[in-house]
């Protein structure tokens, strides 16, 4: 469980990135965490990951404040940055071996099964690898590692369009009862099939943080030559206007696009009720 | 539940220790090799004599004597304390490395050990050896050759170059009474030392090649100070404030046993480094990313 309370923090000499910011987030969850640029995506996994120290309020992570970097805390969970750092002379095989021993629940089988799915060379030097290859052996070492909280700072940059099925394909297959996932991304297509909670940031607080379920109970998103009366959002395109409305009665759930979400509510032009947990 | 203690445990060291060679195996490895051939080469061009090639023999009259290393010893822990305690925490050199270790499941406590033993402990421990077993085994081959050169062109055996081995014993002095407190001065300073490039590794990252020296000579200025104060107060009536009018081996205390300015070094030495190391680890711990 992921608990942030009253949480305020600025990097050195600038405004305020999180003011006062609350949120919640319970076990077995795979959460899309998106915002602008600059929002602050990256500074929150972090925070959350204990590699930065909150200016006040309080983080909890499964019990623990992640600033004191117990290593209880670290074996359980997973950062993985959106650029990675990997010791160009090791072999694949050496450097998970060298890892492996400190995650506690790290599952061989799992590694190799995820090494095969992803088409990973077996034992070749880390630095012969591409960056694509880089970034798919750390999402398969972060789904072998068995940790409780899974943070993936775009996990999808530097994929190409196979891989990025695959990666929505694995991360849901392997996925345990008690893990939470967090993804930040810019790349919404890409998990869009995969996340169960939206939540979108924006000047320092959570403005919005729905299930995917319930967001398709309340909101159709459509797409017509002119845009719903109903539609409370709407975007212009090549041959006519993709939209959200509310959902009426009877009418049938779509597709969540979590593209035109995060542009209806970035652009305060969404009606939201109040945030979960903000 | 865990057995395992949150500060420290064994096999998580071990598992650290494991990852830390894997990621520096390079570096680790041609460490030692490297240091000798240095200290080898050094020696080789300033032992005395000289074989020209076709040009016949040539060599100086000023003997190799024990002493006649102290230069060298001190240049090479000055090199190699920079070269390796200076790049201490190679997990903190840049963002993404620095990203990697601090989220390794290992406690603070672990990672700074492993630092201060491979970098500091061992560094204290294995130079004086290196060199003295380096020292010894270029005099050795130095001379052999020169024996072998001397005898097969009919050269005078005068001519034979005088090559004292290496000691640690000049540091000490023949007497007894003043063998521990000249020790542990010796290697108080050496420790303050290694220990002040050891802190700028958390402070100064990368740049600590070049600012590690830098500290090393605020220090020895910090000394001079020191001794100038301390001249001025056990010998008002010196000439001048910044001369250096002292005793090192007086006043002396207990029955004439401890030397008092020789053994407020000593503590102030042995005092500095543990604030140096406690902050170091302090730094670590606080370390953002």
């Amino acid at each position: 469980m992921i608990l942030l309370k009253n949480m305020s923090y600025a990097h050195r000499k600038q405004t305020q990135l999180f003011d006062q910011m609350d949120w919640e987030v319970q076990p077995s969850q795979v959460i899309g965490l998106l915002g602008k640029n600059g929002a602050g995506k990256s500074t929150l996994l972090r925070l959350i990951s204990g590699l930065l120290n909150p200016k006040k309020g309080e983080i909890q992570v499964n019990g623990f404040k992640p600033f004191n970097r117990s290593p209880f805390f670290l074996q359980d969970l997973m950062l993985l940055p959106e650029e990675n750092f990997l010791p160009e002379k090791t072999r694949t095989q050496r450097y998970i071996n060298s890892l492996a021993p400190f995650y506690p629940h790290f599952d061989r089988d799992k590694m190799t099964e995820l090494q095969k799915a992803f088409d990973l060379p077996f034992d070749q030097k880390l630095g012969s690898m591409s960056y694509g290859q880089r970034k798919k052996l750390l999402i398969a070492f972060a789904l072998a590692s068995g940790c409780k909280t899974i943070l993936l700072d775009e996990p999808t940059n530097g994929l190409d369009i196979p891989s990025k099925s695959l990666f929505r394909k694995l991360v849901t297959a392997h996925m345990q009862e008690d893990q939470t996932i967090i993804i930040s991304t810019h790349q919404v297509k890409d998990v869009e099939n995969l996340i169960d909670r939206a939540v979108i940031i924006n000047q320092g607080k959570v403005i919005f943080d729905q299930n995917m379920l319930d967001i398709a109970d309340q909101w159709h998103f459509g797409f017509s030559a002119t845009p719903s009366e109903t539609s409370v959002y709407a975007e212009k395109s090549m041959g006519g206007h993709y939209f959200i409305a509310p959902l009426q009665p009877g009418q049938q759930a779509s597709q969540v696009s979590l593209e035109l979400l995060f542009n209806a509510v970035i652009s305060n032009q969404l009606y939201l009720p109040q945030p979960v947990n903000a | 539940m865990t057995t395992q203690n949150e500060f420290f445990s064994l096999s998580r060291f071990w598992n650290l220790l494991k990852y830390d060679f894997n990621s520096n195996k390079l570096h680790y490895i041609a460490t030692l090799p490297v240091a000798m051939l240095g200290i080898a080469t050094v020696l080789w061009i300033a032992f005395p004599g000289e074989i020209k090639m076709g040009h016949g023999y040539s060599v100086t009259s000023v003997p190799f004597k024990s002493n006649s290393y102290n230069i060298f010893l001190f240049l090479g822990a000055v090199i190699y304390g920079i070269a390796i305690v200076g790049n201490s925490f190679p997990g903190l050199k840049n963002e993404k490395k620095t990203l990697i270790h601090l989220l390794l499941p290992s406690s603070n406590l672990e990672k700074f050990l492993l630092q201060w033993g491979v970098r500091v402990f061992l560094f204290l421990v294995l130079y004086p050896i290196l060199f003295k077993f380096t020292a010894d085994i270029t005099s050795e081959i130095y001379l052999a050759i020169h024996k072998y050169y001397l005898s097969s062109n009919n050269l005078k055996p005068s001519l034979f170059p005088q090559i004292e081995k290496f000691s640690f014993k000049q540091f000490i002095g023949n007497n007894p009474k003043t063998f521990t407190l000249n020790s542990s001065f010796v290697v108080a300073m050496y420790t303050l030392t290694v220990s002040i490039v050891f802190f700028g590794g958390t402070i100064f990252k990368r740049w600590n090649i070049l600012l590690g020296p830098l500290s090393i000579m605020g220090l020895i200025l910090i000394v001079f100070i020191y001794l100038v104060i301390l001249s001025n107060i056990l010998n008002p009536t010196q000439r001048g404030f910044w001369d250096i009018n002292l005793n090192i081996n007086a006043p002396k205390l207990f029955n004439d046993l401890i030397p008092l300015t020789m053994f407020t070094t000593l503590i102030f030495g042995i005092l500095f480094s543990v604030v140096l190391w406690v902050a170091t680890y302090f730094r670590f711990k606080e370390k953002e990313v």
